[in-house]
């Protein structure tokens, strides 16, 4: 996705320094972070194709019967859904990406400069560890 | 199903997440239109784990007392500047949470710090909040990031930040109360005028069998 966006779109998606480690990882449930990067409206529809389709990856890893309505949800705040990204450009390199919506937040973030060792969260802050599920 | 994911996921990273030879400290910053919260995560790697934790454990007995972890907060306070519009504000600490030895010695233990700060009297329209974090300058690596603010009053335009995240500044948009509080505020005012003159007459009906006698 980085490597399709145009230099305008990478100006907005590239943040300028260096994201070490998840910002809102476990521990931090119920925590908004500002929002950054590109707007997913800002891409073009192919782009954002291939963003839902990064997205799906962590929203997607369930039954059918829950991960379709779930991607529905997810899609349907593309407004203010967000897409950021940290470090090299180049295939493999150890960089940072995160994807923020009013129901998703997927942090990738490798350690240490090394894809060797990944930390990873996936978040819907409405439903943090399920609360909706226990009415909390 | 959800639920059981969730808990897989939230729960999956902590017991990987062995940080090496870096001191993760990550900032939070939460605005609002008279005060700023922030909090610190700071969570030492294995290989610095040690050196940290003399650092907490000042008399070398092992253990941390409380006064021990607020002398912690207030030297890791000291590194740490906080301005808004080129005004230095001072943080207080607000709140303290110490891992277990064991946990910092795996690279898993996290100190949480939360520091208060009142804002000086800010006129509608644009600011400028500066975080600057120096502690500690050598194995330090850093997140820092403004929370969503709670209220609509203020907007955060901006956040610009120094390669390594150790100055963070957020630029926001302070608004006035809305008209609902206004109305609110008024509200209030005159149901205090109407409490004060009813318990003065309250007052006085009680006094006066007193004054008969």
């Amino acid at each position: 996705l980085i490597n399709a966006l145009d230099d305008t779109q990478r100006r907005q998606a590239i943040l300028g320094f260096r994201v070490a480690d998840l910002v809102l990882g476990p521990g931090q449930d119920g925590r908004t972070i500002q929002p950054e990067g590109i707007r997913a409206s800002a891409l073009s529809p192919s782009q954002q194709t291939m963003m839902w389709s990064i997205a799906e990856e962590w929203a997607g890893i369930m039954n059918t019967v829950f991960a379709e309505p779930r991607m529905a949800e997810i899609r349907s705040n593309l407004r203010d859904t967000y897409f950021a990204w940290s470090g090299p450009t180049t295939n493999g390199s150890p960089a940072y990406f995160r994807i923020q919506g009013p129901t998703l937040l997927i942090e990738y973030a490798p350690q240490q400069d090394s894809v060797d060792h990944i930390h990873t969260i996936y978040r819907d802050p409405t439903n943090d560890y399920g609360a909706k599920f226990v009415g909390k | 199903l959800p639920f059981a994911l969730l808990l897989l996921l939230g729960f999956s990273s902590p017991l990987s997440a062995h940080r090496r030879d870096e001191y993760l400290q990550a900032a939070r910053l939460a605005l609002d239109p008279s005060a700023v919260q922030l909090e610190l995560a700071l969570t030492p790697g294995i290989a610095v784990a040690d050196a940290v934790f003399i650092e907490v454990d000042r008399n070398g007995d092992g253990l941390v007392t409380a006064a021990e972890q607020r002398a912690y907060a207030a030297q890791v306070l000291a590194g740490i500047t906080l301005s808004v519009d080129g005004t230095s504000i001072q943080m207080e600490p607000a709140g303290l949470i110490f891992p277990e030895r064991e946990m910092i010695q795996r690279g898993e233990g996290t100190i949480h710090l939360r520091y208060n700060a009142a804002l000086p009297r800010l006129l509608d329209g644009e600011h400028h909040l500066v975080f600057q974090n120096r502690y500690p300058g050598d194995i330090g690596v850093f997140l820092a990031n403004a929370l969503v603010p709670d209220t609509d009053r203020i907007a955060v335009v901006a956040q610009r930040r120094d390669f390594t995240q150790r100055d963070l500044t957020i630029d926001f948009v302070l608004r006035g109360a809305p008209a609902s509080s206004t109305a609110m505020w008024f509200s209030g005012l005159v149901g205090l005028i109407v409490g004060v003159f009813l318990t003065r007459s309250a007052r006085g009906f009680i006094h006066a069998p007193t004054g008969l006698r």
